[in-house]
């Protein structure tokens, strides 16, 4: 463990003690320092933006109601992600996924005019970032979600394999097995866009 | 072991042995490319709509005080206004009737000294034949 994640981790545990009393406050500050990766791992499961939001608050409503239960066996993180993967995976049984795949390429549009700033200064550059984004972004979508899950929490969130294990709740050598296959199939994917871009 | 039967393996989840899982830590290590890629996908920051719909949705779920904890807070208050109270009652009359005391004592002494003025004034005309003694008898009946 990095120092810099033990510091975390008592600040985290700081927040929780006064959360637990139901403190807003403290609670908002973990809102405020998990948001923004709670919800780039909704989306990528439920795969629609207003759904996503959706879920996403959800998901602290949830643990807001729940932090006194909340053990610390695990790190906030991997109790936080697991909620989510939890709400997710009810929302999925709700709705069909097909109805959805059709908006991913806006909700990838919407996030890269974001990055005005990179623009500016190298067009080209940028340009084939935006394009490779979305390619990812259009390939994560088709991967399965079981797939999905581990590669996320493991490629972007930098989860350990026994922190996503904890969290889908799955042995330590399905989380190998499938990140193995997920970035199979992201390989299998990109070399079709990198072959069609070097032609 | 053949490279089929260990994709099959690990493609229909069954449990490795070491080699088999020695050699998916191999592919695995081999894969970095791919994390980096993942990795760099941009994260999305919810807007501080969403935060604030979240907070009123959060001061909706936080309990709110209790009965027993009103009564608690209010007989505190209770005791502290009616303590306020009877300090006031008490200390400032008190302080206020000493105040008048010694107005009241400062305006005799000062008449007493008018007075005094006033009857030396008299008798010093008196003396000097400026006034009668029955015209002050008069003036003073006046």
């Amino acid at each position: 463990m990095e120092p810099g994640d033990r510091q975390n981790l008592v600040a985290d545990q700081a927040l929780v003690d006064r959360a637990k009393r139901k403190d807003v406050e403290a609670f908002g500050k973990i809102v405020d320092a998990y948001q923004s990766r709670v919800l780039g791992f909704v989306r990528r499961m439920v795969l629609n933006e207003d759904e996503a939001l959706d879920v996403t608050q959800e998901v602290f409503i949830k643990a807001f109601r729940a932090v006194d239960r909340f053990d610390g066996r695990c790190s906030l993180r991997t109790w936080l992600f697991r909620i989510a993967h939890n709400l997710c995976i009810d929302r999925a049984r709700k709705v069909s996924r097909s109805a959805h795949v059709s908006q991913i390429s806006l909700v990838v549009e919407e996030d890269e005019e974001r990055e005005v700033a990179d623009m500016r200064f190298d067009p080209a550059s940028a340009l084939l970032q935006r394009e490779l984004s979305q390619v990812l972004e259009e390939s994560l979508a088709a991967m399965s979600e079981k797939l999905r899950i581990v590669l996320i929490l493991h490629d972007q969130e930098d989860m350990s394999y026994e922190e996503i294990a904890t969290t889908v709740d799955i042995p330590v050598g399905t989380v190998k097995s499938r990140l193995f296959l997920a970035r199979a199939f992201l390989q299998n994917r990109l070399k079709g866009y990198f072959y069609g871009a070097n032609s | 072991m053949s490279q089929q039967d260990w994709i099959n393996k690990v493609m229909t989840e069954t449990p490795l042995t070491a080699e088999e899982t020695l050699l998916l830590e191999q592919e695995l290590a081999s894969q970095e490319d791919v994390r980096s890629l993942v990795a760099a996908l941009p994260q999305p920051e919810p807007s501080m709509a969403w935060r604030s719909a979240l907070n009123e949705e959060l001061m909706k779920a936080a309990p709110k005080p209790s009965r027993k904890t009103w009564l608690y807070w209010g007989s505190g208050a209770l005791v502290g206004g009616l303590a306020c109270w009877l300090a006031f009652a008490v200390l400032i009359p008190a302080s206020l009737s000493q105040g008048l005391r010694e107005t009241s004592q400062a305006n005799n002494e000062a008449l007493a000294q008018d007075l005094l003025q006033g009857h030396e004034n008299d008798s010093s005309a008196v003396l000097m034949g400026i006034a009668a003694p029955d015209l002050m008898v008069l003036n003073s009946s006046d």
